[in-house]
């Protein structure tokens, strides 16, 4: 890391503290930069051969961009090891301490957790560090290598009127079980962004979208299938598991809201114990660099947490939508009495 | 069993007679023995199982934080106690796995029955369909019956709308739970019931009938009072193996709000944080309950005899039903339907079809909307050959060894004097307890800091799949290895055989469509488990039900549907071809019941 970069990456962490993240993005730039690692770099990965991946975003997700990552790359075999949120760190907690962590880079959309386990990391920081907006960074060792966002989806077999914004999901007439609902304490991305509908959309929020009567789900993949199949009309949902299905032609659509585009930055990092960690270094700066984020934006429908994307977002106007990131230390102080209201609001039973 | 039927059969157990097993045996031999099982099992049950309590007893990691006295309380029991939602969780778990249970017994007892004692039509055909369900995991079970069953798109609601009928299914309600556990289980009491009726003597039931006993009469004196172990035995594990399952209430139960213990312990682990001193305080609840349970099968069945296996030849006896057995055969078409074709036509459409959304039976047949692409994209995946070819292994070597460990066990318990026996079988028992979800966190806890190159492999897998699967495996072993009379290695004994030449000659043989059925029984359940997989897998090790999952979570139900149909396939031939095998001189259990 450059002492630039590294002075750079420090700033931009004394702003973590602040207000949440609320932005509309710089236009995004006409094409993404190339990805050029240094040859020692590329030589160093070439004798690891191979690497172990860690993740909790979804396998299939991964699976592409594996497949991807290895098209420019094709001498580092990357394994993978999937696990809910959760689970991922219970096993890597465990491996750790019994000195049998197997991970070379570990994903987690937790950025809470990943923090709480910051000393399992090794010192690591991409080339463009500086280009990160800094109120996505948690921590020096921990970078998004994936941006999640939430958006507003339907099943346009079902809904001939779906919703326009956060608010219409309390109207009345999409009452009676037509919108289904992740449960908040399903991890990470839920949490941030019932964060949203209490700080931004207001106090009520909840109790008026709990009134439509919502049908829980515990997690967003079989909500997302639901939608498809419609059982339920209408959802908040990440869009990187609904744009893939949108692509694929299935009926569903999704618009973000006016209100606000809340984003769930990963927190990725490479462990000390890695034992490919040039394999694992160029896995981690090909997914941060400019061309890495543009294949997550474009095939999986991520956002990115870079300043100046490298390419416009499907479905995102930069004229009229803004993103939404929380506050981290709200984010890790308000999570259980916050959750403890959501689920009594929701009668979720926890 | 009553005083007529133990009187009609004529059969007497033989214990204390000269040369009763063990007599041959040096005392201090019989402690070795028992001593080499108890460290087998105090290395895969107890040491695992106290891991747990211990997660129970405390707030921490054990292998993070290390564990001192002062953090040992029952803070979590006492939280666990004082939430109302564990109550309705362990309640709704109870009505579920109940109902499920007594319908298991009721369509296996009928099947078995049906298959071995009466002379219908096609009844070798009709067996082997009845126990494809068996291949089904759960969670794809779940979802099959969610495309029948669901109030707003299920096929057989769609179907009901187009010819005009008003009414609809939901199967998203507690009986609709009841249903899909009944039927998916019965299976496993057909096994148990149809091995026990097949081994039985049929002149036991003749000279009830030369006593002038109605065939009804017979049967409800007779028959079914002599295979009464098998019958407790497949209900008690139909029980907790439903206790256990997640991917039915999971798929069902929470779109209607309708939590059950595992879904609730599901998602204590899967929040974040995760809450697994929680959840393993849950499960310690479901171990009690089931030591009860298992408390009272040994209790029912303590001082009788149930011994139908004796040195006289026989052929099992098929009654003649006349024209009924077209009745009985329509009947069996109909539960096949139910369980077989409906479901499996499910899979079909969802593993074929672009996507799942069927707006009306015309579109149903709309064939621009099937394909191969959900087995392109599974088979483009390299996870998924990977994750075949490993399960494939986890699965022999389970079979194997726990095959082996599970007839040490069985025989121990059941035909030997040998110390500690008691206790050998108590320990068994325990894993049958605890729920895989919770049981697989602590086979990470207990084996991780082993030395040598264990973990990581698929060696730790089958070690977990052995321990967690041992009751089922014992219990299917013991119920043949109980009904073959004593008399038949006391007349090994008096011809010279010593004890390990008995078992080999003389109960191994008699005993081996159980030995078979078991050893199937415990392939599947290994190529099916997820709970301790989720923990215990690596980079290099991925097994079948964790891609599944993986799969599933990804929200891409034709692809789970395609994986799930490969997986039916792989078991459905590996089972064909083990009974081929095991033809000659016992016919498979499995195969023909």
């Amino acid at each position: 890391m450059s002492l630039l970069s590294r002075r750079a990456t420090l700033a931009s962490l004394g702003a973590i503290a602040s207000a949440p993240l609320l932005v509309r993005w710089n236009p995004a730039k006409a094409a993404p930069a190339k990805f050029e690692p240094k040859p020692e770099l590329v030589e160093a990965a070439k004798k690891d051969g191979e690497m172990v991946l860690y993740t909790a975003a979804f396998p299939e997700v991964m699976q592409d961009t594996i497949s991807t990552f290895n098209k420019r790359f094709p001498f580092v075999r990357v394994r993978m090891v999937r696990a809910s949120g959760g689970q991922l760190i219970t096993r890597v907690q465990s491996e750790a301490a019994a000195g049998k962590l197997e991970a070379d880079v570990l994903d987690h959309s937790d950025r809470g957790q990943t923090k709480n386990i910051e000393d399992l990391f090794a010192e690591y920081a991409p080339p463009n560090a500086a280009d990160y907006m800094p109120e996505t960074l948690v921590s020096p060792k921990l970078w998004p290598t994936i941006t999640a966002s939430w958006a507003i989806a339907w099943n346009p077999e079902v809904v001939k009127n779906p919703p326009k914004s956060w608010m219409d999901l309390t109207k009345q007439e999409y009452g009676d079980g037509q919108i289904g609902q992740v449960i908040a304490p399903s991890g990470g991305t839920t949490w941030t962004r019932v964060m949203f509908e209490r700080q931004v959309l207001g106090e009520d929020y909840w109790a008026k979208q709990a009134a439509t009567k919502p049908k829980l789900y515990p997690s967003g993949a079989p909500l997302s299938d639901a939608v498809v199949r419609g059982e339920v009309g209408i959802a908040p949902l990440l869009l990187n598991i609904v744009y893939p299905k949108m692509k694929a032609g299935a009926p569903i659509q999704a618009i973000y809201a006016p209100e606000g585009i809340p984003i769930n930055p990963y927190g990725s990092g490479i462990p000390k114990s890695a034992k490919h960690p040039n394999a694992a270094r160029l896995w981690m700066d090909w997914n941060l660099s400019e061309e890495g984020q543009a294949d997550s934006i474009l095939a999986q429908g991520n956002m990115t947490s870079l300043k100046t994307p490298p390419v416009n977002p499907p479905l995102y106007d930069p004229k009229t939508e803004k993103l939404w990131s929380p506050n981290f230390e709200q984010y890790r102080t308000l999570h259980d009495a916050w959750l403890a209201d959501w689920n009594k609001t929701y009668g979720y039973r926890q | 069993m009553d005083g007529q039927a133990a009187s009609l059969h004529g059969v007497q157990t033989t214990s204390g007679r000269a040369g009763a097993p063990g007599r041959t045996q040096h005392p201090s031999w019989r402690w070795i023995w028992s001593g080499v099982l108890i460290a087998a099992l105090a290395f895969l049950v107890i040491y695992p199982t106290a891991m747990l309590l211990l997660g129970a007893l405390t707030t921490t990691n054990p292998v993070v934080e290390g564990v001192s006295v002062a953090d040992v309380s029952l803070g979590n029991f006492l939280t666990v106690a004082g939430n109302p939602n564990v109550l309705i969780a362990l309640a709704n778990s109870m009505i579920a796995c109940g109902g499920g249970t007594l319908l298991a017994v009721a369509i296996g007892l009928a099947f078995a029955w049906v298959v071995v004692r009466t002379n219908t039509p096609c009844k070798a055909l009709i067996a082997s369909a009845g126990m494809l369900p068996l291949f089904v995991p759960p969670l794809v079970a779940g979802v099959a019956w969610a495309i029948l069953g669901s109030p707003r798109t299920g096929l057989i609601n769609l179907v009901l709308a187009k010819i005009g009928i008003p009414w609809r299914f939901d199967l998203y309600s507690m009986p609709g739970m009841i249903f899909v556990f009944g039927i998916y289980y019965a299976p496993y009491v057909y096994m148990f019931t149809a091995a026990a009726l097949r081994n039985m003597d049929p002149s036991l039931e003749e000279a009830a009938e030369i006593s002038g006993a109605s065939p009804t009469r017979t049967m409800a004196t007779v028959t079914f009072p002599l295979i009464l172990p098998a019958i407790i035995s497949g209900m008690l594990l139909s029980f907790v193996v439903m206790l256990g399952i997640y991917g039915i209430p999971a798929t069902l139960g929470t779109p209607a709000n309708i939590p059950v213990l595992t879904t609730y312990i599901f998602a204590l682990t899967a929040w974040s944080p995760p809450l697994y001193n929680t959840a393993a305080a849950v499960a310690v609840i479901l171990m009690i309950v089931t030591g009860l349970l298992v408390y009272a099968q040994q209790r029912v069945l303590a001082g009788r005899s149930y011994t139908t296996v004796a040195g006289k030849a026989f052929r099992p006896r098929a009654l003649n039903l006349g024209p009924w057995r077209f009745l009985t055969l329509g009947l069996a078409i109909v539960y096949l339907l139910v369980v077989v074709v409906l479901p499996s036509l499910a899979l079909l459409i969802a593993a074929f079809r672009r996507f799942l959304f069927i707006r009306d039976i015309p579109s149903l047949f709309d064939m621009k909307q099937y394909g191969w692409q959900h087995f392109i994209k599974m088979f483009d995946n390299p996870l998924t050959v990977t994750s075949i070819i490993n399960s494939m292994k986890v699965g022999l070597i389970t079979a194997l060894v726990g095959g082996v460990l599970a007839f040490a066990i069985g025989y121990t318990t059941t035909r030997t004097r040998a110390p500690l026996k008691r206790i050998i079988d108590v320990i068994t028992t325990i894993p049958v307890a605890i729920p895989g979800l919770v049981i697989g966190v602590a086979y990470l806890w207990a084996w991780i800091g082993l030395p040598g190159g264990l973990y990581g492999t698929l060696w730790i897998l089958a070690l977990a799949f052995v321990a967690r699967f041992i009751p089922d495996t014992v219990k299917a072993l013991s119920t043949s290895l109980m009904q073959i009379h004593k008399e038949l290695e006391e007349a090994a004994w008096i011809c010279g055989r010593g004890m390990l030449g008995t078992v080999f000659s003389v109960v191994l043989p008699l005993a081996r469509p159980g030995v078979v059925a078991a050893m199937t029984l415990l392939f599947i359940l290994a190529i099916r488990e997820l709970g301790s997989s989720l923990f215990l897998y690596s980079s290099g090790t991925m097994v079948m039900a964790v891609q599944l999952l993986g799969y599933y979570e990804g929200g891409n139900i034709g692809i789970t549907a395609a994986f799930s149909l490969v997986q039916m396939v792989l078991l459905g031939v590996l089972i064909g071809f083990t009974n081929l095998l095991s033809r000659g001189a016992a016919r498979g259990v499995v195969r023909s019941g």
